[in-house]
Parts: C-alpha cells; sequence; structure tokens
C-alpha cells in the first residue's frame, strides 16, 4: 500500500511532509511531520506537543537532543506513541513508533530565547520510523512525488 | 471511534495540510517569523507567539488538537532538519 508524502516548498527549500494522527490515549489530535533520513529518531516538536496536551509528567527523561543550533534540549520519550496514516485509496495503518519530545516543562523553566526556539521546530519522521513500520520512502522531486509503501520482504 | 469519523478526521487533516502547501509562497511572504494555525481549508489565526495562536484558536471554540499549527520561517534562512 502507498501512503501519499506531500512535497511542500518553503521558502525555496523543499520538504517532505506527511500528514499524521494522533490516536495516543490522552493526546488525540492531527499534526504534520517532516520526514528527515537525516534524523535517527521521530520527534514530536514542542508545539505539537503542547497542541497535543502531551502529560509530560508521566515520560521518563531520556537523552539531550543536540544539533538543533540552540544548545541541548532536555527530552522525554513516550514508547509505543499509537499514529494513524492513511493510503491513497483510504485505508489506515496504525502505527506504534517510540518518540522523544522536548521536555516542555523544563523549557518553560530555563531560558526563553532555548523555549522559544524548540517552539519553532517542526515534529521529524526519522529513519527509525521506517525502520519499525517497515516502510519505503519513494521520491521523485522532479515529478513532484513522494509516499511511503509497506515494504516487501526479501525473496 | 467509528471508521466513518476517523475518516472526517483524516478528510480536515489532509485538506488543511493541502491547503498549506498550495499556499506555502504566500503564506512565506506575508507571514515571516510567524505561526500560521489551519482548519480544514481556512487560515484561521496568525501570531508571532505560539501561546497567543493558540489562545486564538480556543476563541473560535476550534481544539487546537486538530488545528495545524505550522512556523513559517524567515526566507533568508536557509533551515536544516
Amino acid at each position: 500500500m502507498k501512503y501519499p508524502v506531500q512535497i511542500r516548498d518553503i521558502q525555496g527549500s523543499k520538504r517532505l511532509v506527511l500528514p499524521i494522527l494522533s490516536r495516543q490515549p490522552r493526546s488525540f489530535g492531527s499534526f504534520e511531520a517532516i520526514i528527515d533520513t537525516g534524523s535517527p529518531r521521530t520527534i514530536l516538536g514542542a508545539s505539537d506537543s503542547i497542541k497535543l496536551s502531551i502529560p509530560f509528567a508521566k515520560y521518563l527523561s531520556d537523552k539531550a537532543l543536540s544539533g538543533f543550533g540552540k544548545g541541548n534540549v532536555p527530552t522525554k520519550k513516550i514508547e509505543k506513541f499509537k499514529l494513524l496514516i492513511r493510503a491513497n485509496g483510504g485505508t489506515f495503518k496504525e502505527l506504534f513508533t517510540d518518540i522523544v519530545i522536548p521536555d516542555v516543562p523544563s523549557l518553560r523553566n530555563g531560558d526563553n530565547n532555548t523555549f522559544n526556539h524548540a517552539l519553532i521546530l517542526p515534529s521529524l519522521i526519522g529513519l527509525d520510523f521506517l525502520e519499525i513500520n517497515k516502510l519505503s520512502l519513494f521520491i521523485d522531486l522532479n515529478n513532484n512525488l513522494a509516499f511511503l509503501e509497506d515494504s516487501q520482504p526479501k525473496t | 471511534m467509528t471508521n466513518q469519523a476517523l475518516a472526517e478526521d483524516f478528510r480536515v487533516l489532509e485538506t488543511g495540510s493541502s491547503f498549506i502547501s498550495k499556499n506555502a509562497k504566500e503564506f512565506g511572504v506575508k507571514y515571516q517569523k510567524k505561526f500560521i494555525a489551519v482548519f480544514d481549508s481556512n487560515l484561521i489565526a496568525v501570531d508571532g507567539n505560539f501561546e497567543v495562536i493558540l489562545e486564538k484558536i480556543k476563541k473560535k471554540n476550534i481544539d487546537p488538537s486538530v488545528v495545524l499549527i505550522e512556523y513559517i520561517p524567515s526566507k533568508d534562512q536557509i533551515v536544516l532538519y
């Protein structure tokens, strides 16, 4: 099955955007995530975490996030976060993925600039998402076509 | 939740997502360094402050969890993630 991915031009830079429904208990809602094959981990951005009312206190701290320009960002880990994506033709695919979230309560108590910077970072689909959920990624920017597809087992 | 309700949630999500993609160039000119909030095929709020845009969404009696909120970077920045 194929799951459409949008190719969005943001300020002259193309991005691969996947629309996702969260079906995580207490945090139902919708968000978009940028597919980032340079990221090893899947990250729910601070603004999406707040919007989805993630109960931060419930989750354990994880490794700090670096590489986002403003020092290290404290994080928490949610195991088996429940998501849905939709295939062409309307079929839903249920996914369970470990995700990293910025530790928003800690960020709020810290430096204001760091918190504001965390808020502008989008949610990212990392390589772990593709591997765990057995999805392959097809991109043809020249024909404005991108999609995820269920991986075929090796024969 | 029924499949019909899920299909409607996806319709709203995918319509909003397509709306942002189609209007990305215009938003990039008009709303640099601001958050935009899109619900279905409507731009419902714009603000430079995330907490303020959440309040604006709530004042419209819309649940923020079903609204797409995106930050529009400045035209002179190359953002890598």
